[in-house]
């Protein structure tokens, strides 16, 4: 699976997510999955999930540098 | 008077019967208790120092009219009548153990440790440590157990100039020797589950088996054995320390409580209230069976715990669910406000451009 954590398009993400998550479900619901397919859907969305969680991360830290950023030169503008 | 009267009934019973009922099997509670009762009684003249107490036992829970029942009858606290006497622990109320209870009752002092883990194996010990105080003091007599634990040696390694005060270095080999092979068993008999969790189902007697099991980090342990007559089966299924027994399990073991039940409304089949255990026979219940085969019940087992482990996976994949939804939402949320200050970022730059330009003009 593509790394979805450096991808910028929110969407692309979605549609990469949903790939890999219909590609185990094949048209079956949850219950319908055996064991081993659920065992897998669930590594599957530990990966996505942690993925997702290092995007927000990396969002976080990228907005705080935009505002020390815009904060700089407001202060270069007084000067 | 030196004894109160809420105990009169009590010294009525120990000078009548000069006997106490508990259960099958030795644990840290009752072999306290009987001793702390012994003791007590010597002490106040209830007894005289040549007499001894005669121990009875009954099935786990059971309780048996007109005697001091110490450490039976169903964890469910005390309770007296005119005829009959139980002591017992309470977890549900705060009383951990038959040997609180009784401490409290007669309001004598019992080494800390003692009430601490009489009923509970404590996190700390590892069976794997053959050489503490508490997996030994089943090898030596009360009084030693008592002085280990005024000494706090319970839960703790005991050195090899203990071990021989003691009496225990036969013991703590013997005790190795059990572990190792409990090791071996184990091993060939867990099954991995597909939550992530793993259950020993052995078809034999594994002593010590479960606490073993636990170390090793396996989250139940479940032994089924063919009954002494050599028809039907018993059983036993625990969870590890910190857990409960699944619903599943529970749910089977209510069922066949109700369907063992006795007249007298006790069953040979007890499902512990903490939720860890459910027994069916064993040492406390040596009569008891149930109607199966030894392989029908190990495969009963097995199944009850595919299909709790695959509904708990899917309960699990459900919060992954919930959760990456969650996640994108926040993603979507930080995109936005990213491009908002990149947005801000560029105006401030437009305007310091201008203002520079404003500047070197003039």
């Amino acid at each position: 699976m593509k790394d979805i954590s450096v991808s910028d398009n929110i969407l692309e993400i979605k549609e990469n997510i949903d790939n890999n998550i219909n590609y185990i479900l094949n048209g079956r619901k949850i219950d319908e999955l055996s064991d081993r397919e659920l065992m897998l859907l669930k590594e599957l969305y530990i990966v996505i999930n942690s993925q997702l969680q290092n995007r927000v991360e990396i969002k976080k830290e990228e907005i705080l540098r935009l505002k020390e950023r815009i904060n700089n030169i407001i202060r270069k503008e007084k000067m | 008077m030196k004894i109160k009267n809420v105990n009169e009934q009590l010294i009525k019973k120990i000078k009548e019967t000069k006997t106490v009922v508990t259960h099958f099997g030795d644990d840290l509670d009752n072999r306290a208790s009987i001793h702390v009762l012994e003791k007590w009684a010597k002490e106040n003249g209830i007894l005289q120092k040549d007499d001894t107490i005669t121990v009875e036992r009954v099935p786990a829970g059971k309780v048996k009219e007109g005697f001091i029942n110490l450490d039976t009858g169903g964890h469910t606290g005390c309770r007296e009548d005119e005829n009959t006497i139980v002591i017992d622990g309470n977890p549900k109320e705060g009383i951990k153990s038959a040997i609180q209870a009784l401490a409290e009752r007669l309001k004598v002092e019992v080494p800390n440790q003692i009430l601490e883990i009489a009923d509970a194996m404590p996190t700390k010990i590892s069976p794997f440590d053959t050489r503490s105080g508490l997996s030994l003091q089943k090898f030596t007599s009360i009084e030693n157990v008592f002085e280990m634990a005024k000494e706090e040696l319970l839960d703790k390694e005991l050195t090899d100039e203990q071990l021989e005060r003691y009496g225990l270095v036969e013991a703590q080999k013997s005790q190795q020797k059990t572990i190792d092979e409990a090791v071996e068993k184990i091993k060939k008999y867990t099954k991995e589950l597909s939550n992530g969790e793993s259950v020993v189902i052995s078809p034999e007697f594994i002593k010590a088996g479960s606490i073993v099991a636990y170390e090793m980090g396996i989250n139940y342990f479940a032994s089924v054995d063919e009954h002494k007559s050599g028809q039907g089966v018993t059983f036993a299924i625990n969870a590890k320390p910190g857990k409960v027994l699944p619903d599943k399990i529970r749910e089977y073991g209510n069922n066949l409580v109700e369907k063992y039940k006795n007249q007298d409304g006790t069953s040979g089949v007890f499902v512990h209230p903490n939720k860890t255990m459910l027994v069916a026979g064993g040492p406390k219940n040596p009569d008891f069976k149930v109607d199966m085969s030894k392989e029908d019940m190990m495969n009963k087992i097995d199944e009850l715990f595919s299909t709790y482990a695959r509904e708990d996976l899917k309960r699990q994949i459900v919060e992954e669910e919930n959760r990456k939804n969650k996640l994108l939402n926040e993603n979507i949320a930080l995109d936005e406000k990213e491009g908002q200050a990149k947005d801000l970022e560029r105006e401030a730059q437009k305007l310091n451009d201008i203002n520079k330009d404003k500047n070197i003009k003039m």
